[in-house]
């Protein structure tokens, strides 16, 4: 064997290990839509790419896939769906709506799919966030880096507004405003109607996550690892967390009472009094924590990415309700004292008792 | 995390991120920096690797005598030249340890790239696992992912095509000259294969990792040339190898008396 057939071999191999290696340490996409309540039935986006939706004992009614067709399988890309749900869908009377990851707004009603939108066919950036509607108008954000406006009926854009980075975060409206959240590490503030930019709040790192907005402040956790209250009029920072968290703040706090509950990505939930940003106490989880928690009763629910589920009251108290055992990132979804919940691994939908803990159902989505 | 992230993985995403804080946010340059120390770090390792690859080319006369000698005889011809090369303390697959170390920080870095681009919420929630608890990394968080054009996170053609050709300069400078058809044959497709196959990997990968390839080769070129200069990288006419024909010329023997002049590429490169 020659000298130049040992090395073509060797090196063949070592590119072959290159490859094959790297295709093991890509991190795939998913999806992670929440399971959004409308006149008794739960619609949500699977890990396939479609919308599911269940009626209210967990039967599934429907599967609408979005794009039909499987993408990848060669060389790095597995095979998977063309689509990925990050965002929960928006109901409105039998009309849904949903973002993607191929940067489009699909639309679907109970016969099917309805209709799909690129926000900006030159050039479609991914969609992680969750549109919101209001009035005849439907808002989104996108990795482009823009919030969009669209007409609800006709789907047109009515205007858009440009970050300096991409956005994730869902936005918030509120007494005719709407705020969101940017990679670019501000916070912004638009004029509902016109998209015009009423202020701009500069942190430290990026938001990903949406704000909670009590009696005129705006609270949200930063990439920085400091939590933020903002003035909802000025724009001006009313407190910032004294110390940072030992993570990210990947996910939206709740408010209750005079506190601010901010679950972060080290496990812990940090306790802040809203009115001056004294860090009263932090409950640990031991686990992080992605998925959406809730405002249900005065207690905040949430779920760790382990698979274990709390309720924390005002006392600060965190209460295991269930452990599910199944990777959880979806945000929870709630109607009617159950809590609806997405699983990551082994796909599937679980109704919970908030009071009990007990699982009323549990449906496989695959 | 395993030991994969702890002791590799973890400590080049966080270098990374924290050499784009001190670059002006910039994670390509963070990337050339990172390749160049890389580089330095293995610079003995490589020095000896190059200096083989020129003992190799220097043997390429009495290679070719022995290939004449037992023309018929393949096994003593195979064991006649580990002889030599044991002799001349040359292993012929030296060439692949440095490759071969580099291999894992190629994984590392293609599993960096993916993480830190924040491509999509998967890998950039991942991301949070493995950051240290410098001040430097969180502020460098999120990077600029864009340099000179080329948004990093993607694969690019044009790097592709600059990782293609750099790599074919450097298989060049390094592939030694021989009179044998055979091993000629299979050194050109070598030298047209490593690049295409690179080229492929640069297109389907982020190009931040081509990136790097396309530093490490610009580094191997010009350490490459200071150690033996172009090398079998000619921009003239063809020289046939000490010991053999190509082409049709006249054999140049070594007992003629201008071998070692020959055999010295950078002397004989640099003049002409």
């Amino acid at each position: 064997m020659t000298q130049y057939l040992k090395s073509s071999l060797g090196l063949s191999l070592a590119v072959l290990f290159v490859f094959l290696l790297g295709c093991t340490g890509s991190v795939p996409l998913t999806g992670w839509s929440g399971v959004a309540v409308a006149d008794g039935k739960l619609v949500l986006g699977s890990l396939s790419g479609e919308m599911v939706i269940l009626g209210d004992s967990g039967e599934v009614l429907d599967r609408v896939p979005l794009v039909e067709g499987t993408a990848g399988g060669l060389g790095c890309a597995s095979s998977g769906p063309t689509v990925y749900i990050y965002g929960t869908p928006a109901c409105d009377g039998d009309m849904v709506y949903v973002a993607a990851s191929d940067g489009k707004l699909y639309v679907i009603n109970l016969a099917g799919l309805s209709g799909s939108i690129y926000l900006d066919e030159s050039n479609p950036q991914p969609i992680f966030s969750s549109p919101v509607i209001w009035d005849q108008y439907i808002y989104i954000t996108s990795s482009d880096g823009k919030v969009y406006c669209l007409d609800k009926g006709s789907l047109k854009e009515v205007w858009h507004y440009e970050a300096k980075d991409k956005i994730w975060a869902t936005p918030v409206i509120y007494d005719e405003s709407l705020f969101v959240g940017s990679f670019d590490g501000s916070v912004y503030a638009l004029d509902l109607l016109d998209g015009g930019l009423l202020w701009k709040f500069e942190g430290g790192g990026a938001f990903v996550s949406h704000v909670v907005i009590a009696d005129d402040t705006l609270y949200v956790g930063s990439l920085d690892r400091y939590f933020y209250a903002i003035d909802i009029n000025t724009g001006e920072r009313v407190w910032k967390s004294q110390e940072a968290a030992g993570r990210w703040f990947w996910t939206n706090a709740v408010v209750i009472g005079d506190s601010v509950y901010a679950p972060c990505l080290d496990g812990k939930v940090y306790v802040f009094d809203r009115h001056d940003g004294d860090l009263e106490t932090t409950v640990d989880l031991g686990s992080p924590i992605s998925s959406s928690p809730l405002l249900v009763q005065d207690k905040m629910i949430l779920v760790t990415e382990d698979g274990e589920i709390y309720s924390i009251d005002q006392s600060h108290q965190a209460q295991q309700i269930a452990d599910l055992g199944y990777e959880v990132q979806a945000p929870l979804g709630y109607g009617e004292g159950v809590v609806y919940i997405h699983t990551q691994t082994k796909e599937t939908v679980l109704a919970i008792d908030v009071d009990t803990g007990a699982i009323l159902w549990s449906t496989p989505l695959r | 995390m395993n030991i994969w992230d702890i002791a590799i993985l973890g400590p080049i995403i966080n270098v990374l991120i924290a050499l784009s804080h001190y670059l002006f946010g910039s994670f390509g340059l963070a990337i050339i920096v990172l390749t160049l120390i890389i580089r330095l770090a293995m610079l003995p390792l490589t020095l000896r690797q190059l200096r083989a690859s020129k003992k190799l080319q220097d043997l390429q006369g009495k290679l070719a005598e022995l290939q004449k000698k037992y023309a018929r005889d393949q096994q003593k011809l195979a064991a006649e030249q580990m002889k030599l090369y044991r002799e001349s303390g040359i292993s012929p697959l030296g060439c692949l340890l440095p490759m071969l170390i580099q291999m894992p920080i190629w994984i590392a870095l293609y599993q960096s790239i993916i993480r830190v681009s924040g491509t999509s919420p998967d890998s950039f929630l991942s991301l949070s696992s493995y950051l240290y608890s410098w001040d430097a990394v969180y502020a460098a968080l999120p990077v600029d992912n864009m340099f000179i054009g080329m948004n990093l996170a993607y694969p690019n053609i044009v790097l592709a095509l600059l990782v293609g050709v750099s790599m074919w300069v450097q298989q060049k400078m390094t592939t030694p000259l021989t009179q044998d058809p055979n091993q000629r044959t299979q050194g050109q497709g070598m030298l047209i294969m490593m690049p295409l196959m690179f080229t492929f990997l640069s297109i389907t990968f982020p190009s931040g990792l081509a990136l790097y390839w396309l530093a490490s080769n610009i580094f191997s070129i010009i350490l490459q040339y200071f150690i033996s200069g172009w090398g079998s990288l000619r921009f003239g006419k063809a020289r046939p190898p000490v010991g053999g024909v190509i082409e049709g010329k006249k054999v140049v023997k070594k007992d003629e008396g201008s071998a070692g002049k020959r055999q010295d590429g950078r002397r004989s490169e640099k003049g002409g």
